[in-house]
């Protein structure tokens, strides 16, 4: 509640300066658009869209097959991912600040990062978890002398203020046409940035033996950067339940090669299989995808595959034995499922599903921050 | 006995919007690995005026175990959509909750218990308080029995003897399923608990009506096979000897092979102590309609004669037995129903 009470007391000594066009009902939440993972994909890997490099080899020395079988490593096989992390938020809109000519929404958001720690028995518990709060709002929209106000009585209240201007590579492909439609990017960027800060502090405590698991890309800096240090893999799986579907994929040279979209790349990749590996941002990237259940299961042939991804630093082709064994460890983790519960289930991996559920349970509703912020 | 603080914290208690705490009940999630039964005594956290803690005790009634799973079909799906092999890597979140009927509290506070509170299996002192065993002076306390819980905490736990034999009160109520062998059993050891504890236990009595086939026919008699090594240890619990009842008097019908077998009309009969009752006509003609209570009577016909009889075999000046006038005769049963086809 403290957040939350000084919030109200920045927003009332706010009101006593500028005009102040209130949202309904105090706070209105920015739902979050079902596509952004996929629309992230995209901006991360904007200038490469053909991928025309398998980036794996094989210790026998064979040529690495487009698909591989997977069949499932389960926990009491080899116990491979021990970490989970994910991140959440809530964001809402609280009004428009007035300044004479000048105006700017003005947003609140919590964003949550959870790291969970799963044990021999297959229970887990919370190995960490950040909460921060945020205010948005456009700084170039406001004058410099009420920006600065607003910075310093956002600092006394614990709170961070973030300008909704600032480009990021979240936020930008959203249109700029409406500052106010920015703000889920925005507040998702500083989640990812959360994410990277929490990276870092679970990384002494991995091992080749011991992986973690990350919901979404991997390419997102400073992650990025943190594990492209010293040179090896870092035992960080990053595993996408929604990805980008423009990519083409170019096999062999000339005029006979084979050119197949991500439509028919994955139309072929049976269950409990996987595909080859695929070099992106010149091998300092492989990924690849992964079926996780039978396509009778699930609606649409799409449904039930994953993107993996692993930071490369070396570039040079990644063992296949690697690849495969992440992959078999991923496959056994389709059980249990947030089936009812999240229209992902298909490729979502439940202990990644329930650090999103301890980030949300630690998060104000929104019916107490709609009643909070009232502006009265 | 530990204070509360040192003793485990089994579980923390839970409120929600679909299920709140009220006075008369509250729920509590159980930590892993811990064990509760029905019928445990617990004891929560509770607030007290100026800031100060007291206890509400309560019995648990029902345990429940949810998960975060919407339904059985998300569960068959998570197990590769049916398969009775599958080992999940993750196991599903899922909680045991306990439901617990309110006692008492130990400061009369009655606030519904609120969320988060520590709970914890109550002592054999809470036991006693939570029943209000505390209340009841030591020297009116007669052991009922013995309370085991599943944390092994027992308790004896007593009735107050001025509610089961008087002034205050006279009645004991057991109840259950038939045909356990349990409810007959506990009356006869409540009594032999009665029998060995009350004050002026001298002067009390006992009489059992046996409807039970030859069951309580061998009071008096110790098992053939002796006691079990633990139920010996259980009468010494509740500070008890086991043995069997003395002074035991038998009483057995009379039936119609009595007169030509000397046998009572019974299934078994005691080695001793029995003796055979009937009811002669000396004892009952003034009692005839209690004798023929269950028969019909709308128009009061059996009425008529159950007083014409009991006229005639009165002394019209004493009103004891007397069988006067044409009723001289009858001195017995066979002789009543003689009159009777002499009446025609």
């Amino acid at each position: 509640m403290t957040p939350l009470r000084n919030l109200r007391e920045v927003l009332g000594n706010l009101a006593k300066e500028v005009e102040v066009l209130s949202a309904v009902g105090g706070a209105v939440e920015d739902l979050e658009r079902p596509d952004f993972e996929e629309r992230e994909d995209q901006a991360l890997n904007e200038e490469e869209r053909v991928f025309d490099t398998i980036f794996e080899k094989s210790q026998d020395g064979t040529r690495p097959a487009l698909y591989r079988p997977t069949l499932p490593l389960p926990r009491h096989k080899r116990h491979l991912f021990r970490y989970f992390l994910d991140g959440s938020f809530r964001s809402f809109f609280l009004g428009t600040l007035l300044e004479h000519e000048r105006e700017s929404p003005i947003h609140f958001a919590q964003i949550g990062a959870c790291v969970l720690h799963r044990k021999d028995d297959g229970s887990v518990r919370r190995e960490d978890l950040k909460i921060r709060n945020l205010l948005l709002a456009g700084k170039k929209r406001l004058s410099p002398e009420l920006w600065n106000k607003l910075e310093n009585a956002a600092r006394m209240a614990g709170l961070t203020l973030v300008d909704l201007e600032e480009r990021d590579i979240v936020s930008g492909v959203l249109s700029d046409f409406d500052l106010r439609n920015k703000a889920a990017g925005k507040v998702r960027f500083e989640m990812h940035n959360l994410e990277a800060e929490l990276i870092r502090q679970i990384l002494p405590k991995l091992q080749l033996s011991q992986w973690l698991v990350v919901d979404g890309s991997l390419q997102f800096q400073p992650t990025f950067k943190d594990l492209e240090q010293s040179g090896v893999i870092k035992p960080v799986l990053g595993v996408a339940k929604n990805f980008r579907k423009d990519p083409l994929f170019v096999f062999g040279r000339g005029p006979g090669a084979e050119r197949r979209s991500i439509y028919k790349l994955l139309a072929d990749l049976k269950p409990y299989h996987r595909t080859a590996a695929f070099s992106a941002r010149q091998g300092k990237l492989v990924f690849w995808y992964v079926r996780l259940r039978e396509q009778t299961q699930v609606d649409y042939p799409l449904m039930g595959v994953v993107k993996a991804e692993l930071v490369n630093p070396s570039q040079e082709a990644v063992p296949s034995e690697l690849i495969d064994l992440l992959s078999c460890a991923l496959v056994a983790e389709r059980s249990v499922t947030p089936h009812g519960q999240d229209r992902r289930w298909h490729a979502h991996l439940y202990p990644i599903f329930l650090a999103e559920r301890a980030i949300k349970e630690s998060l104000v509703s929104r019916e107490v921050v709609q009643q909070f912020l009232k502006w009265r | 006995m530990p204070e509360p603080a040192e003793r485990p914290v089994i579980g923390l208690s839970s409120a929600t919007a679909n299920q709140p705490n009220s006075s008369d009940e509250f729920h509590f999630w159980l930590a892993p690995e811990v064990i509760v039964n029905p019928f445990d005594i617990v004891e929560a956290e509770q607030v007290a005026p100026e800031g100060g803690k007291s206890r509400t005790f309560g019995i648990v009634t029902t345990l429940e175990h949810s998960t975060d799973a919407p339904s059985h079909l998300s569960n068959f799906i998570s197990n590769d959509f049916g398969q009775v092999s599958t080992e999940p890597n993750t196991v599903r979140q899922g909680t045991t909750v306990a439901r617990v009927a309110v006692l008492s509290n130990d400061r009369d506070i009655y606030m519904p218990v609120m969320n988060d509170r520590p709970v914890r299996f109550a002592d054999e002192a809470g036991i006693h308080a939570a029943l209000g065993i505390d209340q009841v002076p030591e020297r009116y306390q007669v052991p009922a029995g013995l309370i085991r819980m599943s944390n092994g905490t027992q308790a004896v736990v007593y009735l107050d003897s001025r509610y089961i034999l008087g002034p205050e009160g006279a009645h004991v109520n057991i109840s259950g399923i038939s045909g356990l062998a349990t409810k007959t059993s506990y009356a006869i050891f409540l009594i032999q608990s009665i029998l060995q504890k009350v004050e002026n236990r001298d002067r009390i009595g006992v009489i059992i009506l046996n409807v039970k086939h030859g069951d309580l026919l061998s009071i008096d008699q110790p098992p053939p096979r002796g006691l079990e090594p633990e139920q010996h240890e259980l009468w010494e619990k509740l500070g008890l000897t086991p043995k069997p009842f003395q002074n035991v008097r038998y009483l057995l019908p009379h039936g119609k092979d009595t007169p030509t077998t000397g046998r009572p009309n019974s299934f078994r009969i005691p080695e001793r102590n029995l003796f055979i009752y009937a009811y002669s006509l000396q004892d009952t003609y003034n009692k005839l309609d209690l004798l023929l209570s269950n028969i019909p009577d709308p128009w009061d016909t059996v009425g008529a004669l159950i007083g014409e009889i009991t006229q005639g075999l009165s002394d019209p000046k004493t009103g004891q037995w007397g069988p006067s006038g044409k009723w001289k005769g009858v001195h017995d049963w066979q002789s009543l129903l003689n009159q009777r086809r002499a009446f025609g």
